[in-house]
């Protein structure tokens, strides 16, 4: 059975077609879950909550062919609220290794852990639209109705979380400095 | 030469940021698919009448949401002839000055200013006709306007020369790149009281995010508030919602926290002596954020939640003199469960919240409430919005509030309108998706 057919049927409330639907979508809102909030039980309350959520309100889904579309949405949505509740919350920074040798910036480019340390400075919302473009491979309005804002918006997002990254990378590749003064006290 | 000025980098930076992705995704089989199931088999599903197309007239529902507006002709030669009639009046005022409103304070209500597809366009609220003031190949965003609306500011991308903020005359003329190319990632400005600088954050220096421009272009600086960015013990810091502190805009406003990460606090910076200070000090779990500042300057608003509590949101929203002393907790109605993202009545003795009734943001209101916490105010219809990324400005009047919602997965498509007084919202009338930016003109 196609999914347009599935989806069509949940909407009427078939649960079993629901569940095929859920299983199929799963893995994928997972990754993408876990690749914004950066914590995997978050994530995995985001993707049960979402589910719980495209369940409940799918009757009120006009146009079947754009369900998955809509669960990008729903989870992205999701996902950046989370994020950014935690972030507010508290700010749990980690005391990285002062004494890691420092790359040479001059030879190569960047490592594993300099973009894993990069992505991970994004605010939610640039994380997101990463993680739309970049791991879902969604054209940018495409991206861009799943986030619910304007194309321009997206590019120009896109265009400042790609360069706040390279920024942060090139930052790691100096020396660091002992932290001085301020509101820490 | 670092490996970021190697032409070829930009391509193989995108091909190792794709890797990463796939890489840090990983290809786990989640496994709790039947704990999903169990959960959504015991659920009923929202009957289609519920949801808010069919409670909304269909008319403001299809204007909030189709494209472009039927264009009233008779409107618009009525509105010509009589800016034709204003036109000519205005010439017997010869060697006069325009009038400006105070910084603070209500003041008459003006365009709307939005981005729509990158370019910069103003809309007259009561009128609904809009007018692209700034377009071209490049990508505007986030037009604010200044205090006085004499001016606009914008961020301009995609020129092959980073990302500059633009200021303007607010017709969209002389624009004029007031940063340099030092600065690639710009967010959340706002103009001084008195118009001629402008702060920002830039999102890609590593040793500060709060930075000033002067308006001409003359100046940019960062500054100081004693975050080490480019340390890597300080790395996830963030520092959120800056704003000037009324009247003066002598200090800076802001959320962040401090290099021992151990809570979020709300702070001020005195830009000549770049000393800062606690308002609310970091306490060991308690998150704070969200600040909003009075418009005399004497009060700061702010969300307090519990950081122990993670499968709910627990943020009540606070207000505390401007020294940290008697903070109070704003008041809610039964069966609600939390507040947030204040924002200030130019009068200053009104808050705009949104407010929750479940666990997170799956039945949120927009709530109109007295400052002083004698009351829970006025609310509106549920559903409309998220929890954490809504957008909320009061018209200048304090007549109305501009809201960008923040969950739009709803059916809800642009930017609402709510009637201070009542709290019913309606779509406004034209595509606005960018953050609410009202114009204030003089009473």
């Amino acid at each position: 059975m196609d999914q347009r057919a599935l989806v069509e049927r949940a909407r009427r409330g078939d649960h079993e077609a629901f569940a095929v639907l859920a299983g199929a979508a799963l893995a994928r809102l997972d990754a993408a879950a876990r690749l914004i909030v950066r914590d995997r039980e978050l994530a995995r309350d985001v993707v049960q909550d979402t589910l719980l959520r495209a369940w409940r309100d799918l009757p009120g889904l006009r146009d079947p062919d754009r369900f998955d579309a809509w669960l990008n949405r729903l989870v992205t949505h999701a996902a950046i609220d989370e994020a950014r509740r935690r972030r507010r919350r508290v700010v749990e920074v980690e005391l990285l290794l002062i004494d890691t040798p420092l790359p040479d910036a001059s030879v190569g480019f960047a490592n594993r852990d300099q973009i894993a340390r990069a992505f991970e400075r994004l605010a939610p919302e640039q994380r997101a639209v990463i993680v739309l473009h970049y791991y879902l491979d969604m054209p940018l309005p495409e991206a861009a109705a799943s986030l619910g804002i304007p194309v321009g918006t997206v590019k120009s997002r896109l265009h400042r979380a790609v360069e706040s990254m390279r920024a942060a990378v090139d930052a790691d590749a100096r020396p660091v400095q002992a932290p001085a003064g301020g509101i820490g006290g | 030469m670092t490996s970021f000025e190697r032409p070829d980098l930009p391509v193989r930076f995108e091909l190792e940021l794709r890797s990463f992705l796939e890489d840090d995704a990983g290809l786990d089989r989640p496994d709790y698919l039947a704990d999903i199931l169990v959960r959504s088999a015991a659920a009923p599903q929202r009957p289609a009448w519920t949801f808010p197309e069919r409670w909304l007239p269909m008319t403001a529902a299809v204007t909030g949401v189709a494209g472009p507006a039927r264009v009233p002709w008779r409107a618009v030669a009525l509105v010509a002839l009589l800016l034709v009639a204003l036109a000519s009046a205005a010439t017997l005022f010869v060697g006069s000055r325009p009038r400006v409103p105070a910084p603070y304070g209500t003041a008459r209500n003006g365009l709307v200013a939005y981005e729509k597809n990158g370019d910069i366009y103003t809309t007259d609220p009561a009128t609904g006709i809009s007018t692209a003031i700034v377009t071209g190949q490049v990508v505007d965003t986030d037009p604010v306007w200044s205090r006085d609306g004499s001016r606009l500011a914008f961020v301009r991308s995609g020129s092959g020369a980073g990302v500059s903020l633009v200021v303007a005359n607010a017709d969209g003329s002389h624009p004029v790149a007031v940063t340099q190319d030092t600065v690639h990632g710009i967010a959340s400005p706002v103009f001084s009281p008195d118009g001629r600088q402008i702060l920002f954050l830039n999102e890609s220096d590593p040793t500060s995010i709060l930075w000033i421009a002067s308006v001409d272009g003359a100046s940019v600086r960062p500054i100081d508030t004693g975050i080490q960015l480019d340390h890597p013990a300080n790395w996830g810091i963030t520092i959120d919602q800056p704003s000037w502190l009324p009247p003066s805009g002598a200090d800076i406003v802001f959320a962040g926290t401090p290099p021992d990460g151990a809570a979020s606090g709300i702070y001020a910076v005195d830009i000549a002596t770049q000393k800062v200070r606690a308002i609310v000090p970091p306490a060991h779990g308690v998150g704070v954020g969200v600040p909003a500042v009075s418009p005399d300057g004497r009060w700061v608003a702010y969300a307090r939640s519990l950081a122990s509590v993670a499968d709910r949101n627990t943020s009540h929203v606070h207000v505390v003199r401007i020294d940290g002393s008697s903070d109070r907790t704003l008041p809610m109605p039964a069966g609600a469960t939390f507040q947030d993202s204040p924002a200030w009545s130019n009068d200053g003795t009104r808050l705009v919240v949104t407010r929750g009734y479940s666990t997170r943001s799956q039945d949120m209101a927009i709530a109109i409430l007295p400052a002083d916490g004698s009351g829970v105010g006025v609310e509106s219809q549920h559903g409309l919005t998220g929890c954490c990324d809504t957008r909320l400005a009061w018209a200048p009047a304090d007549d109305q509030i501009l809201v960008l919602p923040e969950d739009q997965s709803s059916g809800w498509t642009g930017q609402l309108l709510i009637d201070s007084a009542t709290g019913v919202a309606t779509p406004a009338s034209w595509a606005g998706l960018s953050d609410p930016a009202w114009q204030r003109r003089a009473p």
